[in-house]
Order: C-alpha cells, then sequence, then structure tokens
C-alpha cells in the first residue's frame, strides 16, 4: 500500500532551489531513506511532508490526503526534527503529557502515556526536570514523543546523531519494531552504516535532486559497491554534469 | 488544545527558582522601603552632634547658643571636649562658631557672623540626617533668637513674624473642584493614588513580555517550535496560547512584586490629609481599569511574540526585549511628568498610539470622570490586540516562522 507519493516536489527560497522536482514513494511498514550531503534538500523536503513548509511546485500525498490538507495528515504523523531539544524546565513525564493531549482524550491517555513512558525507559528520571537529562535521555524521550501516539507515518530527521553506539543502537531497534507492525518510516541520516542497517529502500539526493532510488542490495548490485558511501561516491560522480 | 499550550507554557516559564528570586526580590524592595522610612523618621526625630564655640560671650552669643544646643545629643553634650571632637569626627556633626562681635553687630542694625565647621560621616541618605538636623535647628534657633530680640524691643506680639493668614479654598481642575486643599498635597494624594498603575504595567510587560520573547527564542533554539507545529492544532491556537499563558505567569509575578513595591511606597508616604472631598471609585470603575490593563497586556505580549519571531535563538531574544520596555517607558514618563490633556497634538497622539499609555492613564481619567477617553483607550487596545493577532497568525502560517526567509514577500503579497 503507497503511504507517500511525491512527485515533481519544488521548493524555492528565494532565488534559491532548495529542491527541483524530486519524485518518490513510500509504502506501508517500509523504512524509507532520504540520503544525501548537508544542503541537498533532505530537510526541506521533510519539513514539506511534515506540514511545516509549503511547496512551491509538484504534489505531495499522504494516505491520499493532499499535503495541504494539513489538519488531517498532522494527525497521522509524527515528527522528529534534526538535533531537537525538549522544553528543558519541563519534567520529561509533563513533556510527554503535553503531546499525548493534542491527539488522545479520555482512558486511551493514559494507555498512550504509559507506551510512551515504556518507550522512553527513562524509568524513574522521567520525574526530574529535561535540563538534568543527558542528549541520549533527550533523544530517547523525543523518540517516544514521536511514537508512543503510534502514528502511520513517522518522520526522522537524523534520529540518531549525536548520539553513543548504545543510545544510538537502541533507537534503532525501536525503529525496527514498530515499523514491523506497521508504522512507515521516512528517515534521514548521514550515517551510511545506519542506513545499510536500518532501510529498506532509499533515494539518493544531491542539489535538490534525486539522483537514485532503490532498494540497497539491488543498489550495491548495480553499482558493485560494497557500501551505501561507495554507492554515492559513484551516483554522484556519473550524475555530477547534472 | 489551546488550554494544553496555556498550562504547557504556564509550567514552562513559572518555575520554582523563578517564584523564589521573585519573593527575594518583593522582600528586599519591601526591605528598602522600611530603610528609608526609618531614614525619613531619623531626620525630625534624632539630635545631632553640636559643639558650640562661643568667641563673643555676651548675652545675645549665649541666648542663641543655648538654642542651638537643645538640638545636639544629650549624651554628646555631656562629653569632654576631647571626646566630643572624637565622637564627631566618627559620628560626623558640625562646629558652630559664633564670632567675636557677635552681639554687637545685631544690636548695631548688622548681623552676627556663625561660622559652620560641617563634618559629614558618608555620603549616603543617613549620613546627612545629622546636618539635616543641625540646619532645621539653625532655622528654629534663629526665629527664637529674633522673637528674643522683638521682645527686648518691647513688641510682644509674635504675630509680626507671620502677619499673613492664607486659606486654601478651592482647587479647580479639569472642571472639577477640591475645596480647602492645597495643591501640592492633592498632587501628594492623586500620586500617591495613580502612579502605582504605571509601575504594574512597566513591570507586568517587562516580566512577560520577556519571558515571551526568550521563549520564542527557546522554541526556535531547541526547535520544538517546528514539533509544535506538526501536532494536530491550529497555529492561531498556538499564538493565541503563548500570549495567554505569558499574560497569566505574568500576572501572577507582578502581584507577588506588587506585595514587596506596596511596602517600598510606604517607606516614601507623607502626610496625606484624607479630610477633602476625594472620589470613590466603584466596583465598576475598578472592572474598567482591570478591563485596560488585560487588554494592554495582551497587546503587549502580542508585540512582544512578533518581536520573538525574529530572534533566531535564546541569545538573541534577549535584546529584543529593549523596544518594549522603551515604548513602556515614553507613556510612563510622560504621564507622570505631563497631564494628557496638556500635552502637544503630536505627543497626544504618540501617547494615544502606544497601547500601554491607557491603562496607565486610566485611573486619573476615571478620577475626573473623563469615560470617555478611557473606553476609547479600551476599544483601541482591543483593535491592536485583534490586529496583531491576525498578522501573528498569519506569519505563524508561513514558512517565515521556520527560516526566517521571506518576510517581505509576506507583506507585499498581503498588504500591497
Amino acid at each position: 500500500m503507497e503511504v507517500v507519493k511525491v512527485e515533481n516536489l519544488q521548493k524555492n527560497f528565494g532565488k534559491v532551489e532548495a529542491l527541483r522536482g524530486i519524485s518518490f514513494e513510500c509504502f506501508k511498514g517500509e523504512i524509507f531513506g532520504l540520503i544525501g550531503p548537508n544542503g541537498a534538500g533532505k530537510s526541506t523536503c521533510l519539513r514539506i511532508l511534515s506540514t511545516i513548509l509549503s511547496k512551491s511546485g509538484g504534489e505531495v500525498k499522504i494516505f491520499d490526503y493532499d499535503i495541504s490538507k494539513k489538519m488531517e495528515i498532522k494527525k497521522i504523523i509524527s515528527y522528529l526534527p534534526e538535533d531537537a531539544g525538549a522544553y528543558k524546565n519541563l519534567k520529561g513525564i509533563d513533556y510527554l503529557k503535553f503531546f499525548v493531549n493534542f491527539f488522545i482524550d479520555g482512558k486511551d491517555r493514559e494507555k498512550t502515556l504509559e507506551y510512551g513512558i515504556e518507550l522512553s525507559s527513562l524509568n524513574e528520571r522521567l520525574n526530574d526536570k529535561i535540563e538534568t537529562y543527558s542528549k541520549g535521555m533527550v533523544r530517547r524521550l523525543l523518540i517516544a514523543r514521536s511514537l508512543m501516539v503510534e502514528p502511520k507515518l513517522a518522520i526522522l530527521d537524523e534520529p540518531t546523531s549525536g548520539l553513543d553506539v548504545i543510545n544510538a543502537t537502541q533507537i534503532r531497534d525501536i525503529i525496527k519494531k514498530k515499523a514491523k507492525e506497521g508504522t512507515t518510516f521516512i528517515v534521514s541520516s548521514h550515517n551510511m552504516l545506519e542506513v545499510d542497517y536500518l532501510c529498506d529502500r532509499i533515494s539518493l539526493i544531491n542539489n535538490g535532486l534525486i539522483v537514485e532510488s532503490g532498494n540497497i542490495g539491488k543498489l550495491k548490485e548495480k553499482y558493485k559497491a560494497q557500501n551505501i558511501e561507495e554507492i554515492f561516491v559513484k551516483v554522484v560522480g556519473v550524475k555530477n554534469d547534472f | 488544545m489551546i488550554f494544553n499550550i496555556i498550562k504547557k507554557e504556564v509550567k514552562e516559564l513559572l518555575t520554582r527558582s523563578t517564584i523564589i528570586s521573585l519573593i527575594f526580590v518583593s522582600f528586599i524592595l519591601g526591605s528598602i522601603g522600611n530603610f528609608v522610612s526609618k531614614a525619613e523618621e531619623g531626620v525630625s526625630n534624632r539630635s545631632a552632634n553640636i559643639i558650640v564655640d562661643d568667641k563673643d560671650s555676651t548675652e545675645l552669643s549665649e541666648v542663641f547658643s543655648s538654642l542651638l544646643l537643645k538640638f545636639s545629643d544629650k549624651d554628646f553634650l555631656e562629653k569632654s571636649l576631647d571626646e566630643k571632637i572624637k565622637r564627631l569626627e566618627k559620628e560626623g556633626g558640625a562646629i558652630l562658631i559664633l564670632e567675636k562681635g557677635f552681639q554687637d553687630s545685631i544690636l548695631k542694625g548688622g548681623k552676627g557672623d556663625v561660622k559652620i565647621e560641617w563634618v559629614l560621616k558618608g555620603i549616603g541618605l543617613y549620613d546627612f540626617i545629622s546636618s539635616d538636623i543641625i540646619g532645621n535647628g539653625l532655622n528654629y534657633s534663629k526665629n527664637d533668637l529674633t522673637k528674643y530680640l522683638l521682645l527686648k524691643k518691647g513688641i510682644k506680639d509674635e504675630n509680626i513674624l507671620e502677619p499673613l493668614k492664607l486659606k486654601n479654598e478651592n482647587v479647580k481642575v479639569k472642571g472639577k473642584v477640591f475645596k480647602s486643599v492645597d495643591p501640592k498635597l492633592l498632587y501628594s494624594f492623586l500620586g500617591k493614588q495613580t502612579n502605582f498603575v504605571p509601575v504594574i504595567i512597566m513591570m507586568l510587560l517587562i516580566m512577560s513580555g520577556g519571558m515571551i520573547i526568550s521563549s520564542m527564542g527557546m522554541e526556535k533554539e531547541n526547535k520544538t517550535l517546528e514539533t509544535l507545529l506538526t501536532m494536530p492544532v491550529e497555529r492561531r491556537d498556538i499564538v493565541l496560547g503563548k500570549i495567554i499563558g505569558g499574560g497569566f505567569v505574568g500576572i501572577i509575578m507582578a502581584s507577588i512584586y506588587m506585595v514587596g513595591f506596596y511596602n517600598y511606597m510606604k517607606g516614601f508616604k507623607g502626610f496625606i490629609s484624607n479630610s477633602f472631598d476625594i472620589k470613590v471609585f466603584s466596583i465598576l470603575d475598578y472592572t474598567f481599569i482591570g478591563v485596560s490593563i488585560f487588554l494592554s497586556l495582551l497587546s503587549g505580549l502580542s508585540l512582544c511574540l512578533l518581536l520573538g519571531i525574529f530572534a533566531k535563538d535564546y541569545k538573541s531574544a534577549q535584546t529584543l526585549t529593549m523596544p518594549v520596555s522603551i515604548l513602556a517607558l515614553i507613556p510612563f514618563f510622560l504621564t507622570m511628568f505631563r497631564d494628557f490633556d496638556s500635552l502637544s497634538l503630536p505627543l497626544k497622539v504618540i501617547v494615544f498610539l502606544i497601547p500601554f499609555s491607557h491603562p496607565m492613564m486610566s485611573l486619573k481619567l476615571i478620577f475626573f470622570e473623563q469615560y470617555r477617553m478611557l473606553f476609547y483607550g479600551i476599544a483601541y487596545n482591543l483593535l491592536f490586540f485583534i490586529l496583531l493577532s491576525i498578522i501573528l497568525v498569519k506569519i505563524f502560517n508561513t514558512d517565515y516562522i521556520i527560516t526566517g526567509k521571506g518576510f517581505e514577500k509576506l507583506f507585499k503579497r498581503r498588504f500591497f
């Protein structure tokens, strides 16, 4: 089942063309990776899909909703920005409660909150203020916030950026588990090993254009590459004329 | 949904440490007031260290000397000269030298020479108390000496020193007549009644406005705003939630501050008569004042939120409180030194256009029953708040809120 359909998506910031007509699609329960160097247009694309930014051209559909139906889309998606923080003066538990209240009413609220607590693995530390948390703890809280409401589509921009191996592994495992349960993920990352481990399919983006897309295994075969880094270098090298 | 945002704003802004520091400042403010009050009491009650060096040793110089020494500290008078000088160096006071020929000069129609050597303990408010006491003592002694001289010349009528009997009949101001009042006393009374509202407005704006700007800076720095914008809530509710949450916290903080400020002001209170006819405010009047303050606060917070949008991070947000503080200071000082009615037309327009002016003037307007102007102010503030909220919601609905780019485009498209 097609969950996201992006066709000829364009985004301009004044004279700067951040996205120059990209197209891709994602399917239910898939972890889709958007890969590219800094300034390639990854975050801009994810922000448009999250309804934060408007598009300059093209079409975007999420679960058959046109991207202009913001309120409907917001009810079924979850977005985690790159290097995001949390409200430092709130306790971890209050942070989760604040976001639960946007989605769920009544009895389900408690159930969702309990699930958020479980996902965060922060236990008693949830009763402390977020300003006392380490970077890894904050990221775990944010992941819990993103996934506790059982979104149909989770958009994660650099989900493990700046985390140590243990914290990063824990977060990757959570993403894998949720994808198996049916959540669709769009993930952006600089970490090619992470992409290799997590994603089913990827699109390589460079200078606002998608230069290659497909299943990771097949792409490795096609470019006779050992890893995604090699694929990327070969593709960008080949497509440099663009 | 909006209550969820308001609750979050209040929880985030009203921290335990903020409340404790506010209570501490409030306590310190009240203590300063008590200190000033005691200092003022000291001027009227305390005696000073006075040494009189009578070089003339005549009847008149001795009379004047004894009159002066009534203002000297009794304990000080009993000390030896060496001890007196030591204490003078330590605590401050004065040596008054009645020069030779003091009596002769006065009796021949001239003036008696009195030289004063002042010793000040320091240059603080308290340190000047002894010099004030000595100054007052000199004036009283001079008066008593005059009476003594008149008596010696056979003039028994002391009223010759004050031959006029002045009586304040009426004071007419803005069409209102106050009976048997000294204009200075009336000003002092009105000032005491009306000056505290501008101070509340100033504190409310600077505190809650600063908080809302900083909160926007933090939201951008931590990218929590990006997350908030993806929640299933209208952006209009995010704007209103932030303004109302900030306003609620501002009111709580200002209330704590006002307790301290009230105690502080008590330190400055002068003698004010309650005998003259003064308007008693009704519940409706207080409601008008409350509405005026609340709408002005909402206008101010909308303005702060607008400024907060320009903040890139928490650090840059700090500098953006300055324009709002200046805007609040203009009506604060203008209405303190001049009445709105006596301002020139351009100044009147400026003061009227600043939304913080209206609650600052509200008490005076009610006092002089200028209700029309009060309602104009309330209507203006309501309009200002609605307009600014519309602009804010429009900006929140654009990419500018995230990217910080395309602001000019927004205005070109929407307004020109």
